[in-house]
């Protein structure tokens, strides 16, 4: 029998919840993972997101409920024999040993052959672009490269799944970007089904098959990047992911797949997930980009200025309106700030706005 | 998965297979004054499966449990339904054979083939305990706690509680006022009870105060005596007992060279209150140092700069900012002093003359008047009152500090001491060392002159006699020091490896249990053992094993502490790497947590080794002619007026210590120094 963990398979959770003595860090939560996908699990610090991933390595078990692996019940299965490896947060790369050693720990502990454990070592270091370091210390390493090694200290063992834990966090904004991209690439390139946790929604956006938004301990709203930028289902997944105004509005009639809102005396089309009722307060989320700001006297509604940032690509305004203050990012006119105070008109990108709840 | 189920089963089939081919030839029951290797040697084979049929009926019985386990390990029955089985078993297993051992013959002497068979069943709870998920953790770590705490109740809870009960207990029948009613009937109880609180309380003041003295001088003093002054918290760790109390009685004694030879005096105001003191005060200051050293320099100096910046003089800062952070340390240090001056045998056995303590009245009790009774009343007093102190300073003092003192020191600019507090601070312990020094110096001045106080010409003569008299018992003590420390290394680093790693049931008792050495006198564990281990199932009195099991179990602390604190440094994602690339738990302690705490391994192997090298409380009731241990032939000897070989013999142990300790630093100097070239 060959040891490696072959073929990647999907990842089902069913009604898990998880107690710490009376703390709930995991409030029944269910989802799966579609095998070759990469999911990342998205939230504020505390929401639970590390503690599904632990579950998913087997470090913690769960209260209730139970965890399915290509169909098998791995609730109660240690994690050695999980097939289920782990990007660590710190690397976690052994200090004590060099790159070559971290690499080949786990191939050891299954006992293959010397000859077989330097092909697969090459193989991994090749894959993450570390050529030639096999046998460097652990702790002479950039940070990048440590990385990297424990990215190949995963991979080489062929996992049903690889699981990330804030993998990205403690390298610099640059690196970070290059890094993201790279994770990405591999993961399509070997089809291994991921989990990967972060708090850094760009990250989530940038990396993600799919994305699972928690908040205190439940599921907040499962979907696909775009779907949760544009069409976020509550105000928690829409102040999260990106910068959102929220306003509230009221709901005049639905009309198909478009609701007719009264916003600030005026009156817009605009999508929405749950069915409201008419005649009811309603919740509408304004992305910062898709306000128009011009001078006033122009259609919309009036404000003042009452800060104004020069970022560069954009300039970044918030205005004081009766609807209360507007963040806006204009990117349409560059280089020239308007001054705090200026009186604008504000108009919003109809089929970019979205209910709420 | 699959295959790893199926290692499981064949491990009980041919582990009950195995065990069941031991017990053929290993006795269940020995005599008193034989072992299993003496009956093996004697030709007697006739092992457990014999031994049993008749003269243990319960006991006969687990070994056809352990077929049934053999049999039902490879039977293909539903995995629930074989671990119920399983747990039933080895549950009924292990009380059949408590209620042979316990009940029906409470007077036979347990040997191997019992041992082997009782782990047996308490291995295989631990499987299916692991495999029903009850303790998490494979069953290497269920096995572990599970064997740890079964000795702990037997080395630990039990000789206490049998103390207790022969307080309580008289001709077969409970009396709860017999413990009153010996007391009182024994004069000299009042008397002794105050002076122990008297010398216990007086020795934590002073041992507080000179320990703060150095702490303040080594963490802030403008003079750079950091490193020399260090090497006096060392000094107790490397000094046999008596040593201290020799050097007094030499310095200040009849023919003290202080008293007699300058002052021109004959006086005996040595032998009571003022040479105990002394000499514990001597002893337990460096403790004292260590603790208020760390919390000292954990101590942040922009507090006290804020404080300076916000208007208020250098006495208030002191009294609104320091004060209040240095008070639990303060605290810890008295507290600490108190628990070690009342559970020393050493100084007042030499020192004491007319002024009893508990610690050496409970010795005479037996030794003198072979007063069990007495001895167990006078223990269980001494014993309320250590671990009184003992929970005060875990759980109130150790709760209240506000610096975590095991952490790593925050390495900012101190502060140096306002001048006047500085230069008398440093006159103070700077005399303390000359005396400190000069003891010492007399105690091995006194190893090479020919009769002290009297004739002080140059003579090996004292060495020549230890050769004679005091070898033996040398390299008995070296013997079985070197056997206890590495097995107390190992238990205390399990131990400080399951409490910082794992959960599971009864956690804080286990931790708690396993640190109450460290509360209990050494007196205390000695009448102990000697109650509970020299009849019955557990006979061990008089062989070497009873004195390897008292260093374990009484220095494990010292193993768990040092263990504790180099798994703090290193970060839990390590092991959990590992497991999830899936290595075991036994294979991640192997190949990731013990080369990276190398360092506290060694240390808590030479603490060990040395502990009880200078061991003395509760040895000294399990000794035996066969096996002399050092320190009791140097009590013998000052006993018997030979202060000569004494102090020579004591000169040996230090050199002996030091030797040890010196390997220590080479050792871990060298490992760290490897550590650092890959950390780099």
């Amino acid at each position: 029998m060959d040891e490696t963990m072959t073929g990647t398979a999907d990842l089902r959770f069913e009604n898990i919840t998880k107690k710490f003595g009376n703390v709930t860090a995991v409030n029944d939560v269910s989802f799966q993972i579609d095998h070759g996908k990469l999911v990342t699990l998205l939230g504020p610090s505390g929401c639970g997101k590390t503690t599904i991933l632990r579950m998913i390595a087997g470090l913690e078990v769960p209260t209730s409920g139970k965890i399915y692996l290509g169909g098998e019940d791995i609730t109660d299965m240690p994690p050695n024999e999980r097939k289920i490896t782990m990007v660590f947060q710190s690397y976690a790369l052994f200090p004590h040993m060099n790159v070559y050693q971290n690499i080949s720990y786990g191939l050891k502990v299954k006992k293959w052959k010397k000859d077989r454990i330097q092909v697969a070592v090459k193989e991994a270091l090749d894959v993450v672009g570390l050529k030639g370091l096999e046998m460097r210390g652990a702790s002479e390493l950039s940070g990048g490269q440590q990385q990297r090694v424990a990215l190949a200290r995963a991979l080489v063992l062929k996992p049903k799944v690889l699981l990330f834990d804030e993998p990205l966090s403690n390298l610099d904004a640059k690196l970070r970007n290059r890094m993201r991209g790279e994770i990405r690439n591999l993961q399509k390139d070997l089809g291994i089904t991921s989990v990967y946790v972060t708090h850094d929604q760009s990250e989530a956006l940038a990396i993600a098959d799919r994305i699972v938004v928690m908040d205190n301990s439940i599921i907040s709203q499962i979907g696909g990047p775009v779907e949760l930028y544009t069409r976020p289902e509550n105000n928690f997944v829409a102040d999260f992911i990106g910068e959102a105004n929220i306003v509230e509005g009221e709901l005049l009639k639905v009309e198909g797949d478009l609701a007719l809102i009264k916003l600030g005396g005026m009156q817009l089309k605009v999508p929405y997930s749950s069915r409201p009722e008419a005649g009811t307060p309603v919740r509408v989320m304004i992305r910062p980009e898709d306000i128009l700001i011009q001078p006033e006297g122009k259609t919309g509604i009036t404000g003042k200025i009452e800060f104004a940032m020069y970022q560069g690509a954009m300039n970044d305004y918030t205005v004081v309106t009766e609807m209360g203050e507007l963040r806006i990012n204009d990117y349409e006119t560059k280089g020239v700030v308007k001054v705090r105070g200026t009186k604008v008109s504000l108009s919003f990108r109809e089929d970019s706005l979205f209910i709420v709840h | 998965m699959i295959s790893s189920a199926i290692k499981k089963e064949q491990f009980i089939w041919i582990g009950s297979i195995v065990v069941f081919m031991l017990l053929v030839v290993l006795p269940f029951y020995a005599p008193l004054n034989q072992g299993t290797a003496e009956l093996l040697t004697e030709g007697d084979f006739s092992g457990t499966l014999w031994n049993v049929r008749y003269e243990a009926p319960a006991a006969a019985l687990l070994l056809p449990l352990l077929l049934i386990s053999a049999i039902l390990a490879m039977s293909p029955i539903r995995k629930k339904l074989k671990l119920r089985l399983f747990l039933a078993i080895s549950l009924l297993g292990i009380t059949l054979f408590l209620v042979q051992v316990v009940l029906l013959t409470p007077e036979l002497k347990l040997t191997s083939g019992a041992f082997i068979l009782f782990f047996t069943f308490l291995t295989l709870l631990a499987l299916t305990l692991s495999r029903m998920g009850i303790i998490r953790g494979d069953s290497f770590i269920s096995g572990s706690i599970l064997s740890i705490s079964v000795l702990l109740v037997i080395f630990i809870l039990f000789p206490l509680l049998v103390i207790l009960v022969r307080s309580v207990v008289v001709e077969g029948s409970l009396k709860p006022g017999n413990f009153i009613r010996t007391l009182t009937a024994y004069p000299s109880t009042m008397r002794i009870l105050k002076n122990s609180i008297l010398m216990a309380g007086t020795v934590g003041v002073l041992s507080t105060i000179i320990g703060l003295a150095f702490a303040l001088v080594v963490e802030r003093s403008r003079f750079r005596l950091r490193q020399f002054m260090r090497a006096f918290s060392l000094l107790p760790i490397i000094t046999p007992p008596f040593v201290i109390g020799l050097a007094i009685i030499f310095m200040f004694g009849r023919a003290g060279w202080f008293t007699s030879g300058i002052l021109g005096l004959r006086v005996n105001f040595v032998f009571g209150y003022f040479g105990i003191v002394l000499a514990q005060t001597l002893s337990f200051a460096p403790m004292a140092f260590l603790i208020l050293s760390g919390v000292i320099r954990s101590l942040d100096s922009a507090l006290e700069e804020a404080s300076y910046t916000l208007g208020s003089s250098r006495w208030h800062s002191f009294k609104t900012i320091i004060w209040p952070l240095l008070r639990p340390g303060l605290a810890n240090a008295f507290l600490l002093s108190v628990i070690e001056s009342l559970a020393d045998f050493g100084n007042p056995i030499l020192l004491g003359g007319d002024f009893d303590v508990l610690a050496t009245s409970i010795y005479l009790a037996i030794v003198g008047r072979y007063d069990e009774m007495l001895a167990a009343c006078l223990g269980l007093v001494l014993l309320s009152i250590t671990l009184t102190t003992f929970i005060i300073q875990r759980y109130w003092v150790g709760n209240r500090s506000y610096v975590t003192v095991t952490g790593k020191p925050s390495r900012n600019r101190l502060l140096p001491l306002p001048k006047g507090l500085d230069y008398t601070l440093v006159g103070g312990t700077i005399l303390w060392v000359v005396l400190t020094v000069t003891l010492y110096g007399s105690v091995i001045t006194g190893s090479f002159v020919k009769l002290w106080g009297i004739n002080y010409e140059f003579t090996l003569q004292h060495y020549k006699y230890f050769l004679e008299v005091g070898l033996e018992s040398y390299f008995t003590t070296l013997k079985l020091a070197a056997i206890s420390a590495p097995i107390t290394a190992t238990m205390g680093l399990m131990v400080a490896y399951l409490v910082s790693r794992y959960t599971f049931f009864g956690k804080k008792t286990f931790e708690f249990t396993s640190m109450l050495s460290f509360a209990i006198p050494g007196t205390i564990v000695g009448i102990g053992y000697v109650m509970t281990f020299n009849t019955g199932p557990l006979f061990f009195a008089g062989t070497a094993m009873i004195l390897i099991i008292c260093f374990v179990f009484r220095n494990m602390p010292v193993g768990i502490r040092s263990g504790m604190a180099a798994l703090q440094q290193i970060d839990v994602s390590l092991e959990e790497a590992s497991i999830t690339l899936g290595a075991s738990n036994f294979y991640t302690l192997r190949k990731v947590v013990l080369p990276l705490i190398k360092p506290a391994i060694f240390s808590g192997l030479v603490f060990a080794f040395v502990r009880s090298m200078t061991a003395i409380s509760a040895v000294i009731f399990l000794v035996t002619a066969k096996t002399k241990l050092a320190t009791t032939v140097i009590l013998g000897r000052i006993e018997g007026g030979k202060l000569g070989i004494a102090t020579a013999y004591c000169t040996v142990l230090i050199v002996t210590m030091m030797i040890a300790i010196g390997i220590m630093y080479f050792f871990t100097n060298r490992t760290s120094k490897q550590n650092n070239a890959v950390a780099v």
